[in-house]
């Protein structure tokens, strides 16, 4: 009885054991998912048009006012010290130099991540940013969005877009995201660096993408593309070594066959 | 050049080599036959359709560019399309093009031998050419679809896509392999088996190309057989070599890739210059100008060309010092050519020009090589290739080096020396206007090229701004115009092939190397005795009197 007792006691342990790993492997995973940065590529799929932002004058928009035509969606927070600034200040520099017009040919709209911020912060924003174009621009064309944590993720989550805090900033990727008037994702638009490591955003590129969402049209974009810091490590020089031996080792063997090889006599039988 | 005795006897071994039977008869007689000539037509057949193939996914990328939008084909089917055209063209047309074909059939007859050194290797180097190019074929129609990663198979792209990229790469290795073996035949056959009294300063420029080329071939293909199955494991057991999540390094591709595929646009262009080192002293019936330094240009071209392969990666990623370096080299590559183009005008000077269709090839070529090397000479300039290097003007430059160097080199030599491999002549005037046709056609297409490039079009694109079509639908218009003299051009060939005037002149176009001494079409042992040579190659005395009297 003893023993039995014993062994229901060391079944019991066993079992909150059991059950505390999973509770923190389970927080560890679930931890693992919050925290991602990732773009997901949703190209094909529809962002819900029946959302309600805060526009930068603090009124309620529903997004099917605002995209009504082929629309780029650039998720960032105003009071962001990262990478937000740049890009959308590398957005307001690239619309003065495509040959469409924004309120006429495309719409912009930055929707901010955090729901902390309010329509005065982003009118600030609007502002700072509509006076770096360099061409004049209905200020409807490019919008600067708000709203509550749970409208921003499921238009994020639609759109692939992961994000998640850490202390007092938020961590996300830059991307473009450019759909049609339907709501419907055609492409991302990953920028790539300048020689001085600042963000740019080729004009051809971000053209393209405008076309191709005017027609509907789904492309790879550039999302994906290379990141990577790239140039030969210093511990790959073994390879050029081992080539280089290859080399000497390929004309010494052939050297040697042109020497002593002896041709085939011509055999009339061909 | 003069042979002792070309007469033949009448023991049944002067029978020409289409009319011989061997060991075997009929389609067995050819494919399972050791003899270079008939080897080298081997070749022609299979090279000939594949660059069919090109030519038509090629004119098929045209129509796609004609509208700004997908005017055919969507993005992925364009992807492959770019891909095994330029897989074709470059790995299965333009490499082994004039070295099998008409190195095989003409290199032992130049240099008075019966055959290359190793013919059973000559004829395994075919198979595998063919096996290597059948595969190619195959990947289009497997499920998984054709390779999608552009020619050049970069990182990350050929380690992701899910097409049929092990297939691909294993048959460009194979053709590695093909073009090693007839690279080695080559270099023993001239190193051993030249005539007596042949020195190498009295071999003709053709062998001399080939010479240079079957040294890159040796030296530099194994790079990229290597290259290409590291690829292949990669992809199979997920070995981080290339593949930067994985811990690999993708700019050691890159390298590795240029470190073959550069020196393999000198395999590509010297024997094509080898072949109008032929054509201009007899059809301006002068000797050569400047032969020791056309012969050691290619040589020149050689190693220089084998140092250059990072100019291809100026917008990867290297250190300064290496983009000097190679931006240097670059400009240092362009010498040898200019050498060569200088020699060829030269020997034109004062020459009894003969307008032929072989010569009107060859001096399209000039025009065209030079566009193409001066292009390359623009881009080689740092600040400029950081701009273009993405653009059509790579595309545009490629294509007047590849295309209007090997292609029109190919073209020239078919008019050259098809009559003699075959004892038919074609329909000159025909061939004229094909070659007018071609020549107004390729640059309709490649010039646009150029333009668009400058302005910023993207390659690789199948789709564009509004803003470039016109000069798409141009370029589109001389796809039509090209193809149209292409078909002309190679029909009268074929025709000629089949029914066309018989000859059995030996001399047709008046050349002194050794193949115009022989019967036409030559004899299965080429030569009953072989000759004594006790002279250059491009001995047009009569001519250079003449000459000289005018100066006196």
């Amino acid at each position: 009885m003893l023993l039995i007792e014993q062994i229901h006691m060391q079944m019991k342990d066993l079992l909150k054991i059991f059950i505390i790993l999973i509770i923190v492997y389970g927080s560890l995973f679930a931890a693992n998912e919050s925290k991602s940065d990732e773009v997901a590529v949703h190209t094909g799929r529809y962002i819900p048009l029946n959302l309600y932002f805060n526009d930068s004058e603090g009124k309620k928009v529903q997004l099917q006012s605002i995209i009504d035509k082929p629309t780029v969606i650039d998720f960032a927070y105003y009071r962001c010290t990262g990478i937000c600034t740049p890009l959308m200040t590398e957005i307001s520099d690239v619309i003065g130099k495509v040959d469409l017009t924004p309120g006429k040919d495309y719409n912009i709209v930055c929707v901010s991540i955090d729901k902390n911020e309010t329509s005065a912060i982003a009118a600030q924003k609007k502002h700072e940013l509509i006076g770096l174009v360099t061409r004049r621009i209905n200020p409807s064309a490019w919008r600067f969005l708000t709203g509550d944590s749970l409208t921003i993720k499921e238009l994020t989550d639609a759109a692939g877009f992961h994000f998640y805090r850490s202390g007092n900033i938020i961590i996300h990727k830059g991307v473009l995201i450019f759909v049609d008037k339907n709501g419907k994702i055609c492409s991302y638009l990953q920028p790539g660096y300048d020689r001085q490591g600042d963000f740019s955003i080729l004009p051809s590129d971000f053209q393209m993408s405008v076309i191709d969402a005017s027609k509907g049209n789904l492309t790879s974009g550039v999302l994906g593309a290379l990141q990577t810091c790239l140039g030969i490590k210093k511990g790959n020089l073994y390879v050029f070594f081992a080539i280089f031996i290859t080399g000497i080792f390929t004309i010494g063997t052939t050297i040697l066959i042109i020497k002593k090889a002896k041709p085939a006599k011509r055999q009339v039988k061909v | 050049m003069s042979g002792e005795t070309l007469a033949l006897s009448h023991n049944g071994h002067d029978v020409s080599y289409l009319d011989y039977q061997g060991k075997h008869k009929g389609l067995l007689g050819w494919i399972l036959s050791t003899d270079h000539k008939r080897i080298g037509i081997l070749y022609m057949i299979v090279v000939l359709s594949f660059f069919a193939v090109g030519v038509t996914l090629g004119f098929l990328m045209r129509l796609e560019l004609l509208t700004p939008q997908g005017t055919i084909v969507g993005p992925q089917a364009y992807n492959e399309f770019f891909t095994v055209h330029g897989i074709i063209m470059i790995f299965i047309v333009v490499i082994p093009v004039i070295p099998a074909v008409f190195g095989n059939f003409f290199l032992p007859i130049m240099l008075g031998a019966k055959d290359v050194a190793f013919p059973r290797l000559n004829l395994l180097s075919w198979y595998l050419y063919v096996t290597g190019g059948a595969m190619i074929l195959l990947s289009l129609v497997l499920p998984g679809g054709a390779a999608d990663t552009g020619w050049t198979f970069y990182i990350p792209y050929s380690v992701r896509t899910g097409t049929n990229m092990i297939f691909t790469l294993t048959a460009v290795f194979m053709l590695g392999f093909s073009s090693i073996l007839t690279g080695l035949n080559f270099l023993t056959t001239i190193h051993r088996m030249r005539a007596p009294g042949m020195g190498f300063f009295k071999m003709p420029l053709f062998a001399w190309s080939l010479y240079a080329t079957s040294w890159i071939q040796v030296i530099v293909t194994p790079i990229i057989g290597i290259t290409l199955l590291m690829v292949i494991v990669e992809r199979l057991f997920h070995v981080g070599i290339f593949d930067p999540t994985l811990g690999g390094d993708p700019v050691l591709f890159q390298h590795m890739f240029w470190m073959y595929s550069h020196p393999a646009v000198y395999i590509i262009i010297v024997p094509a210059m080898g072949v109008i080192s032929e054509i201009i002293p007899v059809f301006s019936q002068r000797t050569i100008f400047g032969y020791k330094f056309i012969a050691y240009s290619s040589l020149g071209i050689a190693i220089f060309g084998s140092l250059v392969w990072a100019h291809h990666m100026f917008a990867a990623g290297m250190s300064n010092t290496a983009e000097f370096v190679f931006s240097l080299l670059t400009f240092l590559v362009a010498i040898p050519s200019a050498i060569k183009v200088f020699n060829w005008t030269a020997t034109l000077y004062k020459g009894s020009i003969k307008l032929d269709p072989p010569l009107l090839y060859a001096l399209a070529f000039i025009f065209l090589f030079s566009i193409g090397g001066l292009t390359g000479i623009i881009q080689g300039a740092l600040n400029v290739d950081i701009y273009l290097t993405h653009t059509y003007f790579i595309v545009g430059h490629i294509h007047y080096v590849v295309f209007g160097g090997t292609g029109f080199g190919l073209f020239a030599a078919l008019h050259y020396w098809l009559p003699k491999m075959f004892g038919r002549m074609y329909n000159k005037i025909v061939a004229k206007v094909a070659f007018w046709i071609t020549f107004v056609g390729f640059n309709v297409l490649y010039f646009p090229f150029l333009i668009l490039g400058w302005m910023g079009m993207p390659r690789r694109s199948y789709h564009y701004l509004p803003q470039y079509q016109a000069y798409h639908v141009i370029a589109t218009v001389g796809s039509w115009i090209l193809v149209a003299g292409l078909i002309l051009m190679f029909l009268n060939l074929l025709i000629s092939i089949i029914k066309g005037k018989k000859t059995t002149e030996e001399n047709i176009w008046g050349g002194e190397t050794l193949e115009w001494k022989v019967a036409t079409p030559p004899h299965v042992e080429n030569f009953e005795e072989i000759p004594d040579i006790i002279e250059g190659p491009y001995e047009y005395k009569q001519n250079e009197y003449a000459m000289e009297e005018e100066v006196k």
